[in-house]
């Protein structure tokens, strides 16, 4: 499969706002938050079942969702959601593979993945504060406070 | 009272214990003797470098970046330093990519060798462990020779490699590996042939061709599912277009076949090490690249010991980026270690057979949890 | 001296505990334990229960959620204890928390933020030769101070 194929099949669907081959083997698809699970569909039908990994990132006007869909060739989705409602629609119940990078995504970004299985927190310590993001562009890190003294 | 609900009791797993060299909480649901259910919490390593990595410049950024693992540190430099380079729109000089293919195979001799330690640890079987770890620092001498240290190697910069190679020091990694194959070889007969690793990781931790690719499960893992899949082969990088090499698979989707995989893989780094080494390029090592990346984004693969590692990087043409993601193998791993772990009634589960099947997926907390926090699993 | 003090300097049974390493300091931890180095015959034994255990050796820099359990298992060892932190990262935090300047929000600033530490080996990671000095360091301290 290359990337002309790709391209071929998701010409004429529904919902996707731009494609880029970025390389030999890299494609970039942006899609709508409605069409996202029909995209996704479509292309595990391709073969491109395989979950990379799935990527957030905080553009201030808007939240990417970008999930890297592989083989030998990449494909990545990109879906901007608004950053006042970051809600998408799981895709995890057809790649279970993508079950823990979705759940890192909401512990790390605040995206909700509507339908997800097991939401639980999973990647941030127990006594994280709830709603607070660490990487949204408007959090600042800091070291934790000692919780003792240093001797001297 | 009523129903079987009351015979399920939890069993919590670390984070501080002798199975476990890392801190993870592994709950398990227990029914009798059998797990029938697993949750898993990886948050002991969580670091927060994904964040940190926005603080700091490219050339900073590599030294947080090659501590996220220790054990795979070249890979993760490679796999950084190549989405720099594709910024960039740079190629590196040949000779540097094939000393990259060296430092890549020698840092994944050591790491499925220090993998088959434990194994043989979580096994039982110590005398095995303490062999191979004595052989595995051989590796870690070639290492220290070729980067200047044993474990954590800064061997790959942005644009090449750090340091050349002498003939003496060619000659002696060929030696190092001539001393290390017919140990290997030996080990993979024990691994055939002895009957406590047999009964202990034979039929133990299945996972099948179907799930191993529904879970998205990467390297050995699922290699040992007999599924042929390296990145090394489909998304080539450096010189592994023009290095010959076979993907090794094996077709028992248990525990044993994850250990022969492993072996079988040792053996092809060494036939390609040398291959490295014999070919060598003459030319520079290092191509100068400026401080600030052009605008753009990047995704690099590799194929580090664990499976694939994946870095995605932003750049809004400062020196530092906007964003770095850092994917990795035991990550991708989890959901096929729970498969393993829950069989669902096809077969059982023992909690004997726990550490075993968890060590099996070479689980790397610290690179799972790193990223935003650190990982390995 | 005591036969309390004379059996911690004679044979300290270690504890090795991860706080969010890397792993680099763990596997030399491991290395020593292994026949190059071989602890065993100078009397170091590795346990895997912290109320056997004489010296606590930690690696990695110290996450929020560790924290509590480094402190657990401290208080769970008996008297006389010693605490080595191995690593740049277990000291100061190291390039986790860079001095400050964007800091890793989960580190904390160093293993002494949390419980006393007796003997500090630096490296990234530290040689195992290093290690294993520093550990006879806190062994022949024993019943000194």
């Amino acid at each position: 499969m290359n990337a002309e194929e790709v391209l071929r099949v998701l010409s004429g669907a529904e919902g996707i706002q731009d494609v880029k081959v970025l390389s030999e083997r890299r494609i970039l698809l942006t899609c709508s938050r409605e069409a996202y699970r029909g995209v996704v569909g479509r292309l595990a039908g391709l073969g491109l079942s395989h979950v990379v990994a799935i990527t957030g990132v905080d553009m201030k006007e808007s939240i990417d969702l970008l999930l890297h869909l592989g083989s030998s060739l990449m494909a990545t989705v990109r879906v901007r959601l608004d950053p006042s409602d970051p809600k998408i629609a799981t895709v995890s119940d057809m790649l279970p593979g993508a079950e823990m990078r979705e759940r890192e995504v909401h512990d790390l970004l605040g995206v909700e993945f509507e339908g997800h299985p097991s939401p639980a927190r999973f990647m941030v310590s127990e006594d994280w504060p709830t709603g607070v993001f660490p990487l949204r562009r408007s959090f600042t890190p800091s070291a934790p406070e000692p919780r003792r003294s240093s001797p001297q | 009272m009523s129903s079987s609900y009351e015979r399920i009791f939890d069993i919590p797993i670390g984070p501080q214990h002798p199975a476990l060299k890392e801190p993870a909480m592994l709950k398990l649901k227990v029914d009798g003797e059998h797990v029938v259910g697993v949750d898993l919490d990886v948050s002991y390593n969580h670091r927060g470098i994904e964040k940190a990595a926005e603080y700091r410049t490219y050339i900073q950024n590599l030294y947080l970046i090659e501590r996220i693992c220790g054990i795979c540190n070249v890979a993760q430099t490679l796999t950084y330093c190549l989405a720099v380079e594709s910024l960039h729109g740079k190629e590196i000089p040949p000779r540097a990519r094939f000393l990259r293919v060296v430092a890549e195979e020698i840092s994944r001799i050591n790491s499925h060798l220090l993998w088959l330690g434990v194994a043989a640890h979580e096994i039982g079987f110590d005398t095995f462990f303490m062999h191979v770890w004595l052989d595995r620092e051989i590796t870690l001498g070639l290492m220290e020779a070729l980067s200047g240290n044993r474990i954590t190697s800064s061997y790959n910069v942005i644009g090449g490699v750090r340091r050349d190679v002498t003939e003496e020091l060619l000659s002696r990694i060929r030696k190092g590996l001539d001393e290390l194959e017919p140990r290997v070889k030996r080990y993979r007969e024990i691994v055939l042939n002895d009957r406590s690793i047999l009964k202990r990781t034979q039929g133990i931790g299945i996972l099948s061709p179907g799930d191993a690719m529904a879970t998205s499960a990467v390297g050995p893992t699922l290699r040992a599912s007999g599924i042929k899949s390296d990145v090394r082969a489909d998304d080539p990088y450096c010189s592994h277009d023009q290095i010959p090499f076979n993907v090794i698979t094996a077709d028992g989707c248990d525990a044993h076949a994850r250990i022969l995989v492993r072996l079988d893989e040792i053996l092809e780094s060494i036939q390609m090490c040398r291959h490295c080494v014999s070919r060598l390029p003459a030319g520079p090592i290092l191509q100068r690249l400026p401080r600030r990346a052009p605008q753009g984004e990047v995704m690099s693969r590799v194929e580090a010991p664990r499976g694939e590692l994946f870095h995605y990087i932003s750049s809004d043409g400062s020196d530092k980026p906007y964003r770095c993601k850092v994917s990795t193998p035991t990550l991708a791993n989890l959901p096929a270690l729970v498969r393993m772990l829950t069989s669902k009634g096809k077969y059982v589960v023992n909690i004997a057979d726990v550490p075993v099947i968890l060590a099996s997926i070479d689980p790397c907390f610290s690179c799972a949890a790193r990223v935003e926090h650190s990982g390995g699993v | 001296m005591g036969i309390i003090d004379w059996a911690f300097r004679k044979s300290p049974w270690i504890l090795h505990f991860n706080t969010g390493s890397c792993n680099g300091c763990d596997i030399e931890i491991f290395a020593i334990l292994t026949p190059k180095y071989d602890v065993e015959r100078l009397g170091v034994m590795l346990k895997g229960s912290p109320r056997h255990a004489d010296v606590l050796v930690v690696s990695g820099p110290v996450t929020r959620q560790a924290s509590g359990r480094i402190l657990r298992i401290y208080e769970q060892m008996p008297d006389p204890k010693k605490v080595v932190a191995v690593g740049t990262c277990c000291i100061s935090g190291g390039v986790f928390s860079n001095g400050g300047k964007g800091a890793c929000y989960n580190v904390y600033p160093g293993l002494d933020s949390i419980v006393p530490v007796d003997a500090y080996v630096p490296g990234c990671p530290p040689k195992p030769e290093a290690i294993l000095e520093g550990i006879s360091k806190v062994a022949k301290k024993a019943g000194v101070d």
